[in-house]
């Protein structure tokens, strides 16, 4: 009788814990669907779950948590912070999805034929949260705070000054030419801010608990740790946007964000890994898409003092490595393999001219031969937790299959941060995002450097002329430029170019208009429900 | 009033406990690689502007010094702005507390109020199929970890039953899985703790004396075994409630609830010295109370433990 009750509790907590186990649906699709596509929508959506009868407001559910909501502020802003930033203001160009750029609050602009001059016409009757009217002062204000920050080096580069011609136009004085400049102004740096409420609201301090742009959503409370709420701008210049109620809702838990939009506690969920959206084609009220983001996940090779592999190590680690397997194993084949450290959407973005490496692992094993190397450990510093590690792994075991004794230094951001910016390691896999979406954006490794000055690339300098060479110039006339340093990072092995990163959104399947953006930015304003 | 002494003297040893345990974790912090200056402004700011934000934390400082500095400001009840969103400490503790508060207290009472009823009687009825059974079920509560028994709940009850919310803090209802997945290893330990203090107790003389004398077996339990078999539960209950305030980080991430194991979680992560600072100064403060707390109950309970000496 014991034994019976015993084993019959045995059994039902068993079947408990494979019921809750298993899947939702029985047959979860095969194999990936439209891979290294820019968009893909779940083929399967049956119309099932969440009906979205008069529902005006969404829910998206994010780990990172947007903590400052004035890009122009000396505390500067980051990525996360974009989710707010991207719909409270607006620039005056936007950059969409695709990385092309449209007018936005500049209806127009020239530049002079030296590049030194940009002159924008500025849309009339544009309004702020508070009904005031944008300016041309409010531009200048904007550029200028901005330009004086922590990101303007960065964003809006060779930026001397901004000069009111009159009530709508704009002029900018470069101190030398720039072919990226208006991806800067389209930037979150770009996003115009009202002069006249910066000095009513007692400046920054004021400015960042209660931010105020010319955007579709108002800003209305940020809770810390909990969510922030944005309200739709009525008097918005496109008009208002049909979703009235926006709440980011900080959610770190990853399982929990899949969990909670398929029980439709949320409506979207932000930047959910390949393998959980393939995961969502089997899932009647979900639908996920994704596009190529501006990010390249690059392995970087250490050529410097006291990480002096030589050339021929460093090219057998080039030959070494299957990118393929790579992209399977991480993104299960979406990504987009780089052969240079561009994504292909960037301005500059060379197509033809490049030497490429291809994965030759006999190759590999004959530069071993021939270098210094002789079975030191090698190691990978990549941050533990994200997509990289398992990127890095991979590697690992490709480069001690060519007989490279390899690591993996798997650390926390700040560590990783650390060690890269005092360049204190021998090969590091990082995604390096770049909001420019310009080729003049690959210069950003080779500056980082400001630890020390001795671990420096060979041909560092080159390359960095290289590129200003490519940055001053507009067109086709840049492309040389990039070809040759491009060629140059190639021949020297300084870094190994993976693949293109990855943004992706999950939905429900009633919502429309929530497609990834290269930047990871979420526009509410392009959101609807199905009728 | 030996227990008014005795509680002052206990909170009195609060303070080098504190001293202590903040010395080693600003240590331990302050020698931890740290580029929050650069991962804040970015990666293209310049020099100038990293070292003047360093300089604004203090980071240019010697560890002691900064050290005390920090603890010269505990003490005038300044514990600083986060690094991370410059958000006051004591107002973003004060903000998350109660989250924490309400999920450890339903947890405790909930491990409590099933816990000990099915220990007790499991002792009584000592090697009986309900003896196994809630042996078993302690055992299995025991060996299941929350972030496995919180998803597989979420799993069958929001998800496949859609009953409850998976996540968040606004309804009440949100707060019914959190608690039971953060007591269901309390729930372990109250089962076994009173199983087996109950077996002691009911072995004792005087039971069998009270029962000899004619008692009812419900006076004998209730009145005389019960209230001795109580006391290592309590103490128990004590460390549980303490661990809960400081421990529920798994289960506020799973449930999405806005706590303080949220709040110290992510700022060890983002190296938030003055969060992760103040949010460990206020949970030795609480659990100290606790255990404080405890210690008097128990006084109380047994007339046999003198605070005095």
């Amino acid at each position: 009788m014991k034994k019976k009750f015993l084993a019959a509790l045995l059994a039902t907590a068993m079947l408990l814990g494979v019921s809750a186990c298993g899947p939702k649906d029985p047959a979860p699709s095969a194999g990936a669907n439209n891979p290294g596509g820019t968009q893909s929508t779940a083929p399967n959506n049956q119309g099932g779950g969440t009906t979205a009868q008069g529902k005006d407001s969404v829910v998206l559910a994010t780990s990172g948590e947007p903590i400052r909501f004035m890009a122009q502020s000396s505390q500067s802003c980051s990525g996360d912070d974009n989710l707010v930033l991207s719909n409270v203001y607006d620039c005056l160009l936007f950059l969409e999805p695709n990385g092309e750029l449209t007018p936005a609050l500049a209806e127009s602009y020239e530049v002079s034929e030296d590049g030194l001059t940009y002159t924008w016409h500025l849309r009339k009757g544009v309004k702020f949260h508070d009904g005031s009217e944008m300016t041309a002062e409010d531009v200048k204000f904007t550029f200028d705070l901005g330009a004086a920050g922590p990101i303007g080096a960065a964003l809006f580069i060779n930026l001397e000054s901004t000069e009111v011609v009159d009530d709508s136009t704009v002029v900018m004085h470069l101190s030398a030419p720039y072919a990226a400049f208006p991806y800067g102004v389209a930037s979150r740096l770009g996003g115009i801010i009202s002069k006249a409420y910066f000095d009513k609201v007692g400046g920054e301090d004021g400015y960042l608990a209660a931010p105020m742009g010319t955007g579709p959503y108002k800003f209305v409370e940020a809770v810390s740790g909990s969510h922030i709420t944005l309200e739709a701008f009525e008097d918005y210049w496109r008009g208002p946007a049909p979703i009235k109620t926006a709440t980011i809702q900080i959610v770190s838990d990853t399982n929990t964000q899949v969990l909670g939009l398929q029980n439709g506690d949320y409506d979207a969920i932000r930047n959910p890994s390949i393998e959980v959206c393939t995961r969502f084609d089997s899932v009647d009220n979900v639908d996920w898409n994704y596009t190529d983001s501006t990010g390249r996940i690059t392995l970087y090779l250490a050529a410097w003092g006291g990480h002096d592999w030589d050339l021929n190590f460093r090219k057998a680690v080039q030959c070494a490595i299957n990118k393929d397997d790579i992209n399977t194993a991480t993104n299960s084949g979406y990504a987009t393999i780089l052969d240079i450290d561009m994504c292909p959407m960037y301005g500059g973005y060379p197509t033809e001219g490049i030497e490429t490496v291809k994965y030759d692992p006999d190759q590999a094993k004959a530069y071993l031969a021939q270098s210094s190397y002789n079975n030191e450990p090698y190691s990978i510093l990549v941050q533990s937790g994200t997509t990289y590690e398992a990127a890095a792994k991979i590697i690992q075991a490709q480069l001690m299959a060519v007989g490279i004794n390899c690591q993996v230094n798997a650390v926390d951001g700040q560590t990783k941060t650390s060690l890269q910016t005092n360049r204190d390691f021998d090969a590091l896999i990082g995604e390096n995002l770049s909001s420019l979406v310009d080729a003049d954006g690959v210069k950003s490794f080779f500056l980082f450097n400001r630890g020390d000055p001795t671990r420096l690339y060979q041909r560092e300098e080159e390359l960095c002329d290289m590129f200003a060479q490519g940055a001053i110039l507009q067109g086709d006339a840049r492309l040389p430029y990039y070809v040759d340093a491009c060629n140059i990072i190639t021949q020297e092995a300084y870094m190994v170019p993976l693949y293109n990163g990855i943004i992706t959104v999950a939905h429900n399947a009633a919502l429309q208009g929530a497609d990834a953006h290269c930047l990871g930015n979420f526009n509410f304003y392009y959101w609807s429900w199905a009728k | 009033m030996s227990w008014i002494k005795y509680a002052l003297k206990r909170l009195l040893m609060l303070i080098p406990v504190i001293l202590c345990v903040t010395l080693i974790l600003y240590t331990i912090l302050s020698l931890a690689p740290n580029g929050l200056a650069r991962q804040k402004l970015g990666q293209d700011a310049s020099e100038e502007q990293i070292y003047a934000l360093e300089e604004e934390m203090g980071l240019h400082d010697p560890i002691i010094v900064r050290y005390v500095k920090y603890m010269a400001g505990v003490c005038r009840l300044d514990f600083g702005v986060s690094w991370i969103n410059s958000n006051n400490v004591l107002n973003e503790f004060a903000h998350r507390l109660p989250y924490t508060l309400l999920i450890a207290v339903l947890s405790v009472l909930f491990a409590v109020g099933v816990g000990v009823p099915l220990g007790i009687f499991s002792a009584i009825k000592q090697y009986s199929l309900f003896d196994y059974g809630s042996t078993f079920v302690a055992m299995l509560l025991f060996s299941m970890p929350a972030f496995w028994l919180g998803t597989m709940c979420q799993l069958l009850f929001c998800v496949t039953l859609g009953l409850l919310p998976v996540a968040g803090d606004k309804t009440w209802t949100c707060f019914i899985l959190p608690p039971l997945i953060l007591g269901a290893n309390t729930l372990a330990s109250m089962i076994r703790m009173s199983r087996t203090s109950m077996l002691d107790v009911i072995k004792q003389d005087y039971i069998r004396t009270a029962r000899s004398k004619g008692a009812a077996e419900g006076a004998v339990i209730l009145r005389h075994a019960m209230r001795n078999s109580l006391i290592p539960v309590i103490t128990q209950v004590g460390i549980c409630f303490a661990g809960a305030i400081g421990g529920a980080v798994v289960t506020e991430s799973i449930f999405g609830i806005n706590g303080v194991g949220m709040l110290l979680i992510n700022a060890v992560k983002s190296r938030d010295v003055p969060i992760v600072m103040g949010t460990v100064i206020f949970v030795t403060i609480i659990v100290g109370v606790i255990n404080l707390i405890v210690d008097l109950i128990c006084a109380v309970i047994d007339p046999r433990i003198d605070l005095a000496s």
